[in-house]
């Protein structure tokens, strides 16, 4: 029997509580915790997970939950934050680049060129000897080297776009070429956009707890997924929840905000509408 | 009255084997309220004499000559912004490919109302209720609610009628259909082509029409200008055109559509090929391929020449061999 397709399936409707709740936390964490993240109880270091603290304490015997909870305001502003960053950067560029081509695309595309070819964990080493690391700084770095994918993905696009007939038409229709390449073209190169921008989110929360695993994260006491993760290692013995719980919570978050982009793009394509 | 004068246009494009002449000297005028054909087989310069005339080659990649008057002020000499003042509001453009030629992203609606708002700063509540109109007078069934749709919802009829909407929003003075027909079925085809002859009288609309169908010329057009290599070889009225046809090639082109009820082995085709534009021969163009050429032929590229008013024919033979 065939029946009728649905537009939105299970698995984004995970991805979507998954992310509610994740949004929720960011905004109102005290609604999941009665905790404070940087309260410091020594007589209660390296619990197992008990009625008491759903998922132990640290080596400071603070809640991991909690931390947890309040860990996902950094992840996720650096998640977002470098996404935006980046698409504000590279889809400007990107769309400069192909649709003018000629010198200023291979003007454009050669400083891509040499953003990328930087090593991005040289460049995070650098920025957190100059500047102090925090959210800002680590988007910034982030950012840095993941913007030109943004300008190229984007550039790639508009060179088969603007030669379509409907962007004749508009020219055609006596419309200027900013208003061609902002509204014509870019409107056509959003479902790229989008799912790279998900992408993005889910590969700069990643990059962060890598960098933070690598001691160069966001310094403690603030909690933050990346930097637990540095810490834990060392109770792996003691306390394995300790190091699962953001190992998981960092998985789930971006495992979700991926399987969004998917939905998102089928959304966004009005073949699939109707 | 001239609404657009087209004189000794010539446009070269730069292709990798070399510059090429694309339209050589063509010179066309276009009166009001009037239907003018230009026929020929691709690649003859009829869809880049429009182009020239919309300004929509790139810049780096052609070169214009000549002088192209709409309401006597030259088009050529324009600037990008004056021609976009122009572009969909005075002159608009229909095109053949009817299924790239709508932006997949924008409802119909949105694709007709933008003009509008660009060229008479219409407000948004308006322009949908013209194009509403709109999609009325151009016969699309239910607009209140096509006008939300994506152009994938639409057959191709549909969507060149969406397409003749766009370009007569801001009630043009002329219209340039590039081979409106062409990508679409021949019910269809002469439905498009009754809308058109319809918008003529009922706006007054000069459209310019080009095409490779003769017989979609002879049904539509006033006058026509047959084109071969980028030069105009004859031009007439319609009546002359096909009563009278004196260039060899108009000839050749007349003789080779096929009639219902005559039985044929073959079908008739003029012998030889289009010369590459790269590699054109001296004197007239088809002089190859014409049965009737003499060593005159080959020297010198023949004028256009009046046989009789309004008839005008570019070859030396002209009126007498038959």
């Amino acid at each position: 029997m065939l029946k009728k397709k649905s537009k939105i399936n299970f698995v984004t409707i995970f991805a979507l509580i998954i992310l509610a709740v994740v949004i929720l936390m960011v905004i109102f964490p005290s609604l999941f915790t009665s905790y404070d993240p940087l309260e410091v109880n020594m007589e209660k270091k390296l619990l197992n997970p008990c009625s008491e603290h759903i998922l132990g304490t640290d080596e400071y015997g603070r809640d991991i939950f909690c931390r947890i909870v309040y860990g996902a305001r950094s992840s996720v502003s650096v998640g977002l934050g470098t996404a935006l960053l980046s698409a504000l950067l590279g889809v400007p560029l990107g769309l400069i680049a192909g649709y003018y081509g000629g010198v200023i695309d291979n003007i454009i595309m050669r400083i891509m060129d040499a953003f990328q070819s930087f090593p991005s964990i040289l460049l995070a080493i650098l920025l957190s000897t100059i500047f102090e690391t925090s959210v800002f700084s680590l988007i910034l770095t982030i950012s840095a080297v993941s913007f030109p994918r943004f300008a190229k993905l984007v550039r790639g696009n508009v060179l088969t776009i603007k030669k379509q007939d409907y962007v004749l038409a508009a020219k055609v229709a006596g419309v200027s070429k900013p208003y061609i390449l902002f509204n014509t073209i870019l409107r056509n190169c959003m479902s790229v956009v989008v799912v790279q921008f998900s992408m993005l989110t889910a590969t700069a929360i990643l990059i962060e707890a890598g960098m933070s695993f690598l001691g160069l994260g966001l310094k403690p006491p603030a909690p933050a997924w990346g930097s637990m993760l540095f810490y834990a290692n060392k109770y792996i013995n003691s306390n394995i929840s300790y190091i699962l719980s953001p190992t998981f919570t960092i998985f789930l978050v971006v495992l979700s905000i991926n399987l969004l982009g998917d939905a998102l793009r089928d959304l966004l394509d009005p073949k699939k509408k109707n | 009255m001239n609404i657009l004068e087209i004189k000794n246009l010539t446009t070269k494009l730069s292709s990798d084997r070399g510059i090429v002449t694309a339209v050589d000297n063509v010179n066309l005028e276009l009166r009001k309220g009037e239907i003018l054909g230009l026929v020929g087989e691709s690649g003859c310069g009829k869809s880049m004499t429009a182009m020239s005339v919309m300004r929509l080659l790139p810049k780096n990649q052609s070169q214009i000559e000549g002088e192209i008057l709409f309401d006597g002020k030259d088009m050529l000499k324009m600037s990008e912004k004056q021609v976009n003042e122009i572009r969909g509001n005075k002159i608009a453009m229909i095109f053949q490919d009817v299924m790239t030629s709508l932006n997949p992203l924008m409802t119909i609606g949105q694709q007709i109302m933008e003009p509008m708002m660009v060229h008479k700063n219409m407000g948004k509540s308006q322009a949908r209720k013209e194009a509403i109109e709109l999609l009325e007078a151009v016969g699309i069934p239910m607009p209140e609610k096509r006008v939300d749709e994506y152009p994938n919802s639409l057959s191709g009829g549909m969507r060149q009628r969406v397409m003749i909407a766009i370009a007569l929003s801001c009630t043009p003075e002329i219209l340039i259909a590039d081979e409106p027909t062409t990508a679409l079925d021949v019910t269809i085809q002469a439905q498009i082509l009754e809308l058109m002859k319809k918008i003529r009288e009922k706006y007054g609309t000069s459209i310019i029409m080009i095409s490779h169908d003769l017989g979609v010329i002879s049904e539509m057009c006033d006058r026509a200008a047959v084109m071969y290599c980028g030069n105009i070889v004859e031009q007439g009225t319609i009546d002359q055109i096909f009563e009278n046809p004196t260039h060899p090639y108009t000839r050749g082109l007349l003789k080779s559509i096929p009639v219902l009820d005559k039985k044929v082995d073959e079908l008739y085709s003029i012998p030889g090929i289009v010369p590459p534009l790269y590699d054109l021969p001296s004197g007239c163009k088809f002089a190859d391929r014409c049965l009737r050429s003499c060593n005159d032929c080959t020297e010198k590229l023949p004028e256009l020449r009046e046989i009789e008013e309004g008839h005008l024919v570019r070859c030396i033979g002209g009126e007498k061999v038959e």
